[in-house]
């Protein structure tokens, strides 16, 4: 049995591990790893009797010196770019400790978006989009002006959420305007990548699509996986969703594991494609997955559901939601991970509809220099006499204060009936002002979860419905024709 | 009448000036006599013709420098006055509304002030001088400073939506027609009495809560079919008013129904759906499509009919027909085509049926409707009125028609402004 846990990260998706964890019924102390320090985490890793540990988790070698200071017996990783350093490689080769979180061979599903796509195609996987790689900028460029096509531009590997763009151009008209920006971030892109060395390809551009987006998160042990309910989460900055991209504004999820305008055909179907993601990758690589893994799913017009990307751990927000209400001991959740036993583990959750807020400092995402080193006040008993809870995210206490780093500083959990409700709760919380950044403006999204936009979002997708349906064969062929090169088929069979 | 485009890009890479050109060329419905483009952080204002696609130079369009920006198209009622520069505590603004503005520059000057020092201060002044001057002051303002605010007047008789293009451009726009246009995404009608502020690091609103009014007219003739108008798509509408005419009036020995170009043939198609009458073209344009109801000078708008309207001999020669239109002002149009149909074509009876009440009153907010001694239905009794036009009969739509329509697509009877039509004034 699990005695000591080390959970490596300090964001508002680690805090809700850690209080996840530390309402475990069994004897578990909980140490937290961390650069800066979250005093939402170093609570909860007090009230096990662990503690916090300050040090840089990206560093395998700082990771297993902790291990073997503090004897921990397993280690659970928040964010994605431990698992691309190899730390669990490390930890699991030298140290002999178990981790919950992939090893680096299967966490490329995320870190590599070509190897993710190579791998839905090698292996079948339904689902999935035309893509095309590139190893240098002029290659890239010269396909974006072949084909005028509408392509997503995304960086090849991982880097943190960045510099994915996606640049539409349906309309031949105004392809000179954006073909200019296509360019731009596509030599943007390529730099970015460039500066690591771990993989070949650069730059990915992608087959566009569009449709409404989700996340199924899915705890797995390699073999089984146990999906959790649907969450869906917000990437622009501002209002109405609108302006840059964000790891995340806000997310929202129902009772019953699915949303308003996902059916549970889709559902399934989504659960159906991950599992295949699982397999293909022990298949692939020989290696058994552990840990989460969560599909970025799309109710596409073409496929129904649809990935878009791969993620090897919780989404934040994401993971909030789920975490925020689960009832099951997630312990127990690791150790069946841990034995290969996850289909005995039965998945409960408090009965509510959970809709969770980020709050963050002007100046992220674009900016995030004039966005830290500022006060923030939490009035933490007044958002909880609201029915709401607070994780806190990019944040440092320091001297007694606590100090904006430059990310979402905190995140709001709001839970009620349903969606609109939770969601209300949460704006209550952030109209009272019991967050506040001190002299400085505050950038949240009011507008999410709210009844109007669920109903748009129920209208469309019945619309995408019908087109999916339609179009529903078993074997489907996408021919594309660039000029001067030749003619290409790509065959889909279901 | 105007229409409005802005786009701000969070992303300086971007230029903006040829995306603005399709935003207007898009709303070019709207207003015929004026266009414009201001462009920041420059803020120099580009004045040109009423006809947008002769009056710019695209291929230089494309390299013009700016990422933020304002465009419109003006009809005669507001050209010249709905457009200023308001120099505020060293900031230059550059505001463009539906309504006229120059005579009010001192008010906006401290309205802008407000809005710079505390959005809330703003929207409360700015509510108050739309109230206290009865006027849809609605307006998009850039400045210098990379700010762009957006303020619909607590009316909502004015049109204003806001929409976005994938995680670079936030949109601005009159009608949902425009934002399709440029490729983006349609997110909602401003609400009345809101006052957005749009810049690199944020967008913040405040609202005052307030129901929009619906001004008749922009559903009835002034929206391009495509657009989608407080959540209602033009189209819809004009079915359902269609419909409702096609219940209510029976036509007997009619061949066809032919709707007057170009609002009037969808309403002709849809009538014949539900009356159960052949609906055919009547009518081929030559040249551009111009509103004739946007041109003042009458010989210039005979003109202008004259080549919207070239009969189709095969369809028309020997019919009875049932002519359909949208509305009905001056009665120029109507009666030079009567005319040239029964003395040039051939037509049996021509009957006429109009989708709008009679339109008796001009606007007090800046609809470009002529003067009331200008307008038909003003001047001549029902009773005349086919004679005066040279039909065999007319007939119009009326109040309770119109507001069933209305309700039909989900907009309450107490919303709607038919001043014009002898109604009620909403606001």
């Amino acid at each position: 049995m699990v005695e000591k846990i080390l959970l490596l990260g300090e964001c508002s998706r680690e805090h809700a591990i850690a209080e996840a964890i530390s309402r475990t019924v069994h004897k578990v102390k909980l140490y937290a790893l961390m650069k800066h320090v979250n005093p939402g985490i170093r609570r909860c890793c007090k009230a096990t009797g662990g503690d916090i540990v300050i040090g840089d988790f990206l560093n395998p070698e700082t990771v297993l010196k902790v291990v073997n200071d503090l004897s921990i017996d397993l280690v659970v990783i928040g964010p994605e770019e431990p698992l691309f350093r190899g730390v669990v490689d490390f930890v699991e080769d030298k140290a002999g400790i178990p981790c919950i979180g992939p090893r680096r061979v299967v966490a490329q599903v995320e870190q590599s978006k070509a190897f993710m796509r190579r791998l839905m195609w090698k292996y079948d996987i339904p689902g999935r989009l035309r893509f095309w790689t590139f190893r240098s900028v002029g290659e890239a460029i010269e396909y974006v002006r072949d084909t005028g096509e509408s392509v997503a531009i995304k960086p090849a590997r991982q880097v943190g959420g960045k510099g994915v763009k996606v640049i539409a151009d349906f309309q031949a008209y105004l392809r000179d305007v954006r073909s200019r920006v296509k360019e731009y971030h596509v030599s943007k892109v390529f730099e970015e990548v460039s500066k690591y060395s771990d993989i070949e390809d650069r730059v990915l551009i992608e087959e566009k699509v569009e449709g409404i987006e989700y996340t199924l998160q899915c705890f797995t042990d390699g073999i089984n996986i146990l999906p959790l309910p649907l969450v869906q989460d917000y990437k622009h900055a501002f209002e109405f969703g609108i302006g840059p991209e964000t790891g995340g504004m806000g997310s929202i999820m129902d009772r019953d594991y699915t949303l308003p305008f996902i059916t549970r055909e889709e559902y399934e179907r989504s659960v159906e494609i991950v599992k295949k993601i699982v397999d293909a990758l022990r298949r692939e690589t020989g290696i058994e997955y552990r840990g989460i893994i969560s599909g970025q799913m799309m109710l596409t017009p073409i496929w129904g559901p649809t990935i878009i990307e791969c993620y090897a751990r919780f989404g934040d927000p994401e993971g909030v939601n789920v975490l925020s209400v689960l009832k099951t001991d997630i312990v127990d959740i690791f150790e069946a991970i841990l034995s290969k036993s996850l289909p005995k583990i039965k998945l409960e959750f408090e009965n509510y509809a959970v809709v969770v807020k980020a709050i963050a400092p002007a100046g992220y995402p674009l900016n995030k220099k004039i966005a830290q080193g500022h006060v923030v006040e939490i009035d933490e008993s007044k958002i909880v006499e609201k029915g709401c809870k607070v994780y806190y995210g990019s944040i440092d206490e320091r001297d007694g204060k606590l100090i904006t780093v430059g990310s979402r500083t905190v995140e709001i959990a709001g839970f009620g009936e349903n969606i609109p409700e939770a969601s209300r709760k949460v704006n209550n919380v952030i109209l009272s002002n019991h967050v506040r950044i001190l002299n400085w403006r505050m950038i949240y999204r009011l507008d999410i979860g709210s009844e109007d936009s669920i109903k748009k979002m129920i209208e469309q997708a019945e619309n995408i419905r019908k087109a999916y349906k339609s179009r529903r064969i078993e074997r489907y062929e996408i021919k594309e024709w660039i000029p001067g090169k030749g003619l290409v088929i790509y065959r889909y069979v279901e | 009448m105007s229409g409005i485009f802005a786009i701000y890009a969070f992303d300086e890479v971007w230029k903006i000036a040829k995306i603005l050109y399709y935003g207007i060329l898009s709303l070019n419905h709207r207003g015929q006599s004026e266009s414009g483009m201001v462009i920041g952080p420059q803020l120099r204002f580009m004045i040109s013709g009423g006809d947008v696609e002769k009056s710019y130079n695209v291929e230089e369009l494309v390299d013009l420098e700016g990422w933020y920006g304002i465009g419109w198209v003006n009809s005669p009622v507001v050209s010249k006055k709905n457009y200023t520069t308001i120099n505020v505590d060293g900031k230059k603004f550059s505001i463009i509304s539906y309504t006229p503005i120059r005579d009010i520059e001192d008010r906006l000057y401290n309205c802008l002030k407000y809005c710079m020092e505390d959005i809330s201060k703003g929207l409360e002044y700015l509510n108050k001088l739309c109230i206290e001057i009865r006027r849809p002051i609605t307006f998009v303002a850039i400045n210098d400073n990379e700010e762009m605010y957006v303020y619909r007047d607590v009316s909502g008789l004015k049109p204003l939506q806001i929409g976005s293009y994938g995680f670079d451009l936030a949109l601005i726009s009159s009608e949902s027609c425009a934002l399709e246009c440029v490729g983006g995404d349609y997110r909602c009608d401003i609400s009345p009495g809101c006052l957005i502020k749009i810049d690199k690091y944020g967008i913040d609103r405040v609202e005052s809560g307030n129901i929009s009014r619906v001004c008749a007219l922009e559903f009835i003739y002034y929206s391009r079919l495509d657009s989608i108008v407080e959540g209602v798509s033009i189209y819809r509408f004009r079915r359902e008013l269609a419909k409702i005419l096609a219940e209510k009036y029976r036509f007997d020995n009619i061949d066809i129904v032919v709707g007057i170009p170009e609002t009037g043939i969808v309403y002709a198609s849809e009538f014949s759906k539900f009356a159960n009458i052949e609906f055919s073209i009547g009518f081929v344009q030559t040249g551009r499509r111009v509103r004739s109801a946007l041109i003042e000078d009458i010989l210039e708008r005979l003109i202008g009919v004259q080549l919207k309207m070239s009969p189709i001999r095969y369809v028309l020669s020997g019919k009875n027909i049932l002519l359909i239109d949208d509305s009905l002002l001056k009665g120029v149009t109507l009666r030079s085509i009567v005319q040239y149909l029964r003395n040039r074509v051939g037509v049996g009876h021509i009957h006429a049926l109009i989708m709008s009440p009679m339109i008796v009153r001009s606007c007090p907010y800046y609809m470009e409707i002529p003067p009331e001694n200008e307008l038909i239905c003003a001047n001549i009794s029902k009773s005349e009125l086919a004679d005066v036009l040279g039909l065999d009969s007319i007939h119009f739509a009326d109040l309770e028609d119109l507001y069933r329509a209305f309700e039909n697509v989900g907009i309450d009877r107490e919303r709607i402004c038919t001043y014009c039509m002898g109604g009620r004034l909403a606001w």
